[in-house]
């Protein structure tokens, strides 16, 4: 398996705050994996760099060979044009913390927004595609209400279904369930599961342990802006080599689970 | 507060009681204050000083019409030219170029200060101040050159005055209405490969137009008023128009009376704009409210 999603030397700065440094990471297609770690370790910096929201103050991110933001010009790398940058985001679905479904539109006008202004797709075909979507993440009866109708699970898995009406080639998730009220995690994540049984390429920042276990094929454990360990998702999490990897998730065990 | 704790402790009974106390306590005010106010009407109604024969008699003459018009049109044009200029101008407050940013803020500046009657006299004589109009690299070679009269006429300049001054003060409006979008909406969007363009046009805007409304309408009503002070180039609003009547037959009450019920009139206009606008942008929210009302029940 070749690396789909590539991290190289990626680094950010703010100013004068190092948030992100030398981080190294490969996700093969199909494969999913969580990003763990502390508040404030630099978790959706890396996400946002990855979805190419962002670009790294040093090293390349790249999905499929192409540099993201970035373009080839005899032999150099110089920085995308707009339209460029938006057409390779297009292939990159990120699904936030918060949502973020646009209040005025409809469910429904959420999910061919788009695929109608982005990628030119016509109408009914647009529609028809969305309509099939709802149903996977099953929100059927849903498609006309607003999100402030919505409960926080229907509104994410809506917010799912709109980054996937793109055929992103990968999947980032931010925290998708923790702004949720406990009952309303489980049918956000069982949409998750079943995305990646259908092969879906995932990079899942989570604080959600057991789910990380389940679904994870690696984990990246991050601290301080610097990838501290990664590898086998079940070992990461039950036989952590570094001690700050293991007591990060003693702490996060120790608490009571929702 | 220690009220309020009390009125808790109350049984139930007790409570209907406060509250009907509380109906006929409200509807004893609403008396009063109804009192008051058709007290003072007919006060006004009742002193022959004001007039009313010689206001009925004006009120719909053609010249005052005519004038209604004028600042009708005005303050159209100026609030919608205000808009547009506003959105540019808070847009480029935002740019990542410290000298456009930088550019924006001082524009905001200079005509948010000018008086704007400073403004209208200065635009009125900008053809005696610049005679012709050419364009061409200063100290070079001139590519095209007019006299400037021909190209913008006085009435033109200082329209454009108002609308220089209207895009500073609806700059500020529409800067705090793009704040209001939360960073992620503009995340989502660039998430979905929108060009920066799309992404104001279809996610962004619509969301500030919201939150912004009832500023604008309270910025038009001060833009109607404010066109009035347009008399100073003999250009005949709603205002100056009364003012020709009374400087002939001296009726200068009465005819300040015309001209202010018809810019009472116009504010309801304004106010049932807004009104429709509102309704047409806050749908998605108004349709949600009973629901989430009933979800947390
Ligand atoms: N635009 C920015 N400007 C300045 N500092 C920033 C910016 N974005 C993030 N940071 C800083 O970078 C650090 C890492 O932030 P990041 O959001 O990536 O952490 P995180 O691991 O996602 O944390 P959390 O678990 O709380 O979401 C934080 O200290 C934050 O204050
Ligand atoms: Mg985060």
């Amino acid at each position: 398996m070749s690396a789909l999603l590539t991290f190289e030397d990626v680094g950010m700065t703010y100013g004068h705050t190092t948030v992100l440094e030398g981080v190294n990471a490969e996700i093969a297609a199909g494969e999913v994996v969580c990003v763990i770690g502390p508040s404030g370790s630099g978790k959706s910096t890396l996400l946002r760099c990855g979805a190419g929201l962002e670009t790294p103050s040093t090293g390349v991110v790249s999905v499929a060979g192409e540099p993201v933001g970035w373009t080839r010009r005899r032999g150099r790398l110089v920085p995308a044009r707009n339209r460029a940058v938006a057409r390779q985001r297009a292939q990159l679905g990120v699904v936030f913390q918060h949502f973020e479904l646009f209040p005025h539109m409809t469910v429904l006008e959420n999910i061919i927004e788009g695929p109608r202004g982005v990628l030119d797709v016509p109408a009914e075909d647009a529609r028809q595609r969305a309509r099939e979507l709802l149903g996977r993440v099953g929100l059927t009866a849903y498609e006309s209400r607003y999100p402030a109708q919505l409960s926080g699970g229907q509104q994410q898995r809506a917010a799912i279904a709109r980054s996937l009406a793109m055929r992103p080639a990968v999947m980032f998730f931010d925290e998708p369930t923790s702004a949720l009220d406990p009952e309303m995690v489980g049918e956000v994540l069982q949409v998750m599961r079943d995305l990646a049984a259908d092969g879906m390429t995932m990079l899942v920042v989570t604080h959600e342990m057991g789910f990380a276990g389940q679904i994870a094929d690696r984990v990246i454990f991050m601290d301080g802006g610097r990838v501290i360990e990664q590898g086998d998702a079940t070992a990461v999490l039950t036989r952590p080599q570094t001690a700050r990897c293991a007591e990060f998730l003693s702490r996060i065990l120790e608490r009571p689970v929702a | 507060m220690s009220t309020v704790e009390i009125v808790h402790e109350r049984p139930p009974g007790v409570r209907l009681l406060a509250a009907r106390r509380s109906a006929r306590h409200n509807l004893a005010v609403s008396a009063v204050v109804l009192v008051i106010a058709v007290l003072a009407l007919f006060s006004i109604a009742r002193n022959h000083r004001f007039q009313w024969g010689v206001v009925g008699s004006y009120l719909t003459t053609g010249a005052v019409l005519k004038g209604l018009l004028t600042t009708f049109w005005l303050t159209f044009l100026v609030v919608a030219l205000g808009l547009v200029g506003g959105i540019v101008v808070a847009l480029l407050r935002r740019s990542r170029v410290p000298a456009i940013s930088w550019l924006a803020w001082l524009f905001t500046w200079f005509f948010r200060s000018v008086p704007m009657l400073v403004q209208i006299i200065f635009w009125f004589n900008f053809a005696a101040l610049y005679p012709t109009l050419s364009f061409g690299i200063p100290g070079g070679p001139t590519f095209v050159s007019a006299p400037t009269n021909s190209v913008i006429s006085p009435l033109v300049a200082v329209i454009i005055g108002f609308a220089l001054h209207e895009s500073a003060f609806m700059g500020e409006i529409i800067r705090a209405g793009l704040n209001s979008v939360p960073s992620g909406q503009w995340q989502a969007a660039r998430s979905l490969g929108m060009t920066e363009g799309r992404l104001l046009r279809r996610v962004v805007l619509p969301q500030v137009i919201r939150v912004v409304l009832p500023t604008i309408g309270n910025e038009a009503i001060s833009v109607m008023k404010e066109t009035s002070l347009i008399s100073v180039i003999a250009v005949t609003d709603l205002l100056y128009s009364v003012q020709l009547i009374y400087s002939v037959n001296f009726q200068t009450i009465p005819l300040l009376i015309v001209a202010t019920i018809w810019y009472l009139a116009f504010t309801i206009v304004l106010g049932m704009l807004q009104w429709l606008l509102e309704r047409r942008f806050g749908r998605s929210v108004r349709i949600a409210a009973p629901a989430s009302r009933g979800a947390a029940a």
